[in-house]
C-alpha cells in the first residue's frame, strides 16, 4: 500500500508546477510516506521540521477562529503548505512561485490516500 | 514618531468585507496597535500569532538555502489569519469565513507596503 501511495504522490508531484515534495507524516513528524524531488533540502523531510505543524495547529486553534485546517508559510525561495489530517499531516514543499490555491486544493486529492493510511495505522 | 491614533486609523482601512481585526505587533510579540471589532482577546491573539511565526522563522533558518520567512496564512474552520513581516514587527489580519485568501493577502501586502517607510524610520 505504501508503494501505491508513493506512486500516487509522485503523480501529483508531476502534475503541479512548482511542487517539489509531498510528505505524509504523523503528529510527531515521523514520515510515513514521502515523494521528494532532488531539489528539496534534506532537512525539510526530517521530523524536527515536520513536527512543527503539530504545535502550530494546536496554537492556531486557540485564535478564536475554530479548528485550524492548514498552514501556508512563505519563505524567500520556497513555500510550505501543511494540511491537517490529524493524526496525520500532509506537508507540501513547493517553489515560492507555485500556485498556493492549487496546493491548498490538494486536500481533496490526498484525502483518500490519507484515509487508507489512517486505517492501516489504526489497525496496528 | 508614530502617532497611535493615526496608526490605528491606518490599520482600520483593512477592516472591510469580512476582515474583522488588524493587529500590529513588535518583534517580541507585544501589541503595538489594534483596529477592529473586539479588543478583549487582541493581546492573546497577538502572542499566539507571534509564537507561531517565531517557530517557523527558526525552522526556516535550518533549511537550505536558509530562507527568511516572509508571510504565513492560517485557514481555520471559522476564518483565517495572515501574518506578514513588517519592519520591526508583524502585521496580522484576522478575517471571518468566506473571505478569499487572495484578497486577504492583497490587503496585508498593501498595508505592509503603506507602513514600510514609517516603521522603518522607527526601527533604524
Amino acid at each position: 500500500m505504501a508503494d501505491d501511495i508513493e506512486d500516487y504522490l509522485r503523480q501529483l508531484l508531476a502534475g503541479v508546477d512548482g511542487l517539489e515534495g509531498i510528505v505524509i507524516s504523523d503528529r510527531d513528524g515521523v514520515p510515513v510516506v514521502k515523494a521528494l524531488n532532488s531539489d528539496i533540502p534534506e532537512a525539510a523531510s526530517r521530523p524536527g521540521f515536520l513536527a512543527t505543524f503539530s504545535m502550530a495547529t494546536e496554537q492556531a486553534s486557540k485564535l478564536g477562529l475554530g479548528a485550524n485546517k492548514s498552514l501556508v508559510c512563505f519563505y524567500d525561495n520556497f513555500q510550505v503548505v501543511h494540511l491537517n489530517f490529524m493524526p496525520l499531516v500532509a506537508t507540501l514543499l513547493a517553489r515560492v512561485d507555485a500556485n498556493t490555491g492549487v496546493l491548498l486544493g490538494m486536500t481533496a486529492q490526498l484525502y483518500d490516500s490519507i484515509q487508507q493510511l489512517k486505517e492501516a495505522v489504526d489497525g496496528v | 514618531m508614530l502617532k497611535p491614533k493615526a496608526l490605528a486609523k491606518a490599520l482600520q482601512q483593512a477592516n472591510t468585507s469580512g476582515v474583522r481585526n488588524t493587529v500590529l505587533l513588535n518583534s517580541e510579540g507585544s501589541l503595538l496597535a489594534f483596529a477592529g471589532e473586539d479588543d478583549r482577546d487582541a493581546k492573546v491573539r497577538a502572542a499566539i500569532s507571534s509564537s507561531i511565526w517565531l517557530t517557523y522563522e527558526k525552522v526556516g533558518k535550518q533549511l537550505w538555502p536558509p530562507g527568511q520567512i516572509r508571510q504565513m496564512i492560517l485557514p481555520c474552520m471559522d476564518g483565517s489569519v495572515i501574518i506578514t513581516k513588517v519592519p520591526g514587527g508583524l502585521l496580522c489580519l484576522f478575517c471571518s469565513k468566506g473571505v478569499g485568501l487572495g484578497m486577504l493577502r492583497l490587503k496585508a501586502n498593501k498595508l505592509a507596503d503603506y507602513l514600510d517607510q514609517p516603521l522603518s524610520s522607527l526601527s533604524t
